[in-house]
């Protein structure tokens, strides 16, 4: 996301939050706090590991909780029956809390799953993973795009590599090849990429700028937004017109034609452009994000750079780690309580929203062994939350996997070192419940031979 | 930020149940041989528990009708990324400029 919008973040972007000392003082949503939430963390982990945010559930009259152990968050994201996605924006919303299902009885069950027709229940999510996503941006097909992101990844190193010795990695790299990875998977043009981005980031930018956990925008944000996401449909509408006038070898000509097996049909339009937003929202800055971070990791520990170096097997425990300790994805995820439960002595009852803080479990020492080293032998490394876990997990695993596997591949083979620009970096991160460097300038030396 | 003046009772959500009344619950299953700290108190059977949402499955191959447009796109969005905000609803600012709805 770039630093320019219509409306004016400066103050947000700008504010500098205080490091907390005690719980008192713990507000992962306060200006300038997303560069402290490790020692929150820690102090949540000890002291309340079950926060609670009063009057911020579902409905004015319950509450919104902050959990951050990787146990807790574990045990939430497998029991989708107890803990459903909230479909509803909350309290101040209104939204659709109490929709009916499908006989029209009111359940508190009807969760975020039951607007979408492709997979209005369990079966049914599964399915859409299976038929739909997997091909394209799973573990299953992903690895099929490796020659396309190897060539993009070497590209962008080209072109820049003969030309200084000191990059932007975030503009010069880590932005423009999740977007052109993701274009291309989709079959949409690639001279579209500035726009696209621009949408890209109308996409995010609740998660960057919306205030609290319920991610809320004011009416006027919420109406520029909508704009700018309304020319986003029309943009994809056409896409999808043209895939099925003339389908070609990409995920949207696919989604055009396929039947759909679980529900023995084809897609509608509205159904396609529903997969392909979400594609193109969770595809782009979450990769941007953890290449970024996993350049910082690297170019502050020129031993890992080393070892890296030495051993190209060893790449992709860097990957898990770095995702491990920089999550992009803190705190995305939200869920409801759809039952009374109790976590850890805390009384949560029916209708609450859980803000589950992926970044906080993934340095939970109790699961994870001094949580903020880089560890390439830790055992559990690819257990970490940042894709989170169980039915919901992210489908585009796969693709981003790659696509950081590949950057690393190619430059560690075409770099021979890589350094912090002295005086340059301030090492500041987007605002939000994403984690993400505004910036990040390298110095390098070109490998030889 | 939030008064956290006794945050380790959790004010207003009331004392820890004595133990001799506790309700039935069950526990998700330990992780690596650590018990899990969450208690589901089940409560009434949802006669609905299954069922989510409406299925459009097809009987006959046909596809749903459905509205067009970037509202109704819009609308037809999974709220896990519109966070259940929907322009052009109740819930929702004005729609966007449409040109199809
Ligand atoms: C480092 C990169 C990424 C991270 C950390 C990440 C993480 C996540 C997380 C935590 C969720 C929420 C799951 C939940 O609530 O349980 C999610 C959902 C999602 N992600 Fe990713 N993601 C990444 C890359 C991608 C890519 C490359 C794509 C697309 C190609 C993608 C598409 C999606 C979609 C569509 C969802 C919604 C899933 C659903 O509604 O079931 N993500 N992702």
């Amino acid at each position: 996301m770039t630093q320019s919008t219509a409306s004016d973040y400066s103050e947000m972007i700008n504010a500098v939050g205080k490091c907390p000392i005690d719980l008192g003082e713990v507000d992962l949503f306060g200006a300038g706090q997303q560069e402290h939430w490790p020692e929150s963390y820690k102090i949540l982990h000890e002291e309340s590991p079950v926060q609670r945010i009063p009057g911020e559930g579902s409905t004015p009259d319950t509450d919104g909780f902050v959990i951050t152990k990787y146990q807790d968050i574990y045990d939430i994201v497998r029991d989708p029956q107890t803990f459903p996605q909230p479909g509803f924006a909350g309290a101040d919303g209104g939204g659709t809390a109490g929709m009916s299902t499908e006989d029209g009885e009111p359940s508190a069950l009807a969760d975020a799953m039951a607007l979408n027709t492709l997979r209005p229940n369990l079966e049914l999510h599964k399915a859409h993973r299976i038929e739909l996503t997997d091909p394209w941006v799973g573990a299953t097909g992903a690895p099929r795009h490796r020659p396309m992101v190897t060539k993009f990844v070497d590209q962008l190193i080209d072109n820049w590599i003969d030309k200084g010795e000191e990059i932007e990695f975030v503009e010069d790299f880590a932005a423009p090849l999740p977007q052109l990875v993701m274009t291309t998977i989709l079959g949409w043009p690639l001279e579209d990429i500035d726009i696209l981005r621009k949408w890209g980031q109308a996409q995010v930018r609740r998660f960057v700028y919306g205030k609290g956990h319920r991610n809320i925008m004011s009416d006027e944000e919420e109406l520029e937004n909508a704009r700018d996401l309304g020319e986003f449909m029309e943009y994809v509408q056409e896409q999808v017109t043209r895939k099925r006038r003339d389908p070609q070898e990409d995920m949207t000509s696919f989604l055009t034609q396929v039947t759909y097996k679980a529900m023995n049909r084809k897609l509608t339009d509205n159904e396609v452009i529903g997969v392909l937003f979400g594609m193109h929202i969770g595809g782009l800055e979450t990769t941007q994000y953890a290449i970024a971070a996993e350049a910082e990791l690297l170019a502050q520990n020129p031993e890992l750079w080393r070892e890296l170096k030495a051993d190209r097997s060893k790449i992709r425990f860097f990957a898990e780690e770095g995702m491990r300790i920089h999550a992009p994805t803190q705190g995305l995820s939200t869920r409801m309580a759809a039952k009374d439960v109790e976590i850890r002595g805390v009384p949560i009852p029916k209708g609450s929203i859980l803000h589950l803080r992926y970044g906080a479990a993934n340095l939970d020492a109790e699961e994870f062994n001094c949580p903020a080293e880089v560890d390439l032998t830790r055992p559990n490394t690819g257990r970490h939350m940042t894709f989170s876990q169980g039915i919901r997990v992210c489908p585009g695993a796969g693709i981003s996997r790659l696509e950081q596997n590949i950057a690393w591949e190619r430059l560690v083979d075409r770099l021979e070192t890589i350094e912090l620009a002295p005086g340059k970096n301030d090492f500041r991160h987007q605002p939000g419940i994403m984690l993400g460097l505004w910036e990040l300038h390298l110095q390098f030396t070109k490998a030889t031979g | 930020m939030r008064d956290e003046s006794d945050h380790l009772a959790n004010p207003g959500l009331g004392a820890p149940k004595p133990q001799g009344d506790e309700q039935a619950f069950r526990k998700p299953p330990p992780l690596h041989g650590r018990e899990s700290h969450i208690r589901i108190f089940e409560g009434e059977p949802d006669p609905n528990a299954k069922l989510y949402g409406k299925t459009q499955i097809s009987a006959d191959g046909a596809l749903p009708r459905e509205e067009h447009g970037p509202s109704a796109v819009l609308k037809a969005l999974d709220p896990f990324w519109t966070r259940g905000i929907i322009p052009g609803t109740s819930n929702g600012p004005e729609k966007p400029a449409d040109s199809q709805v």
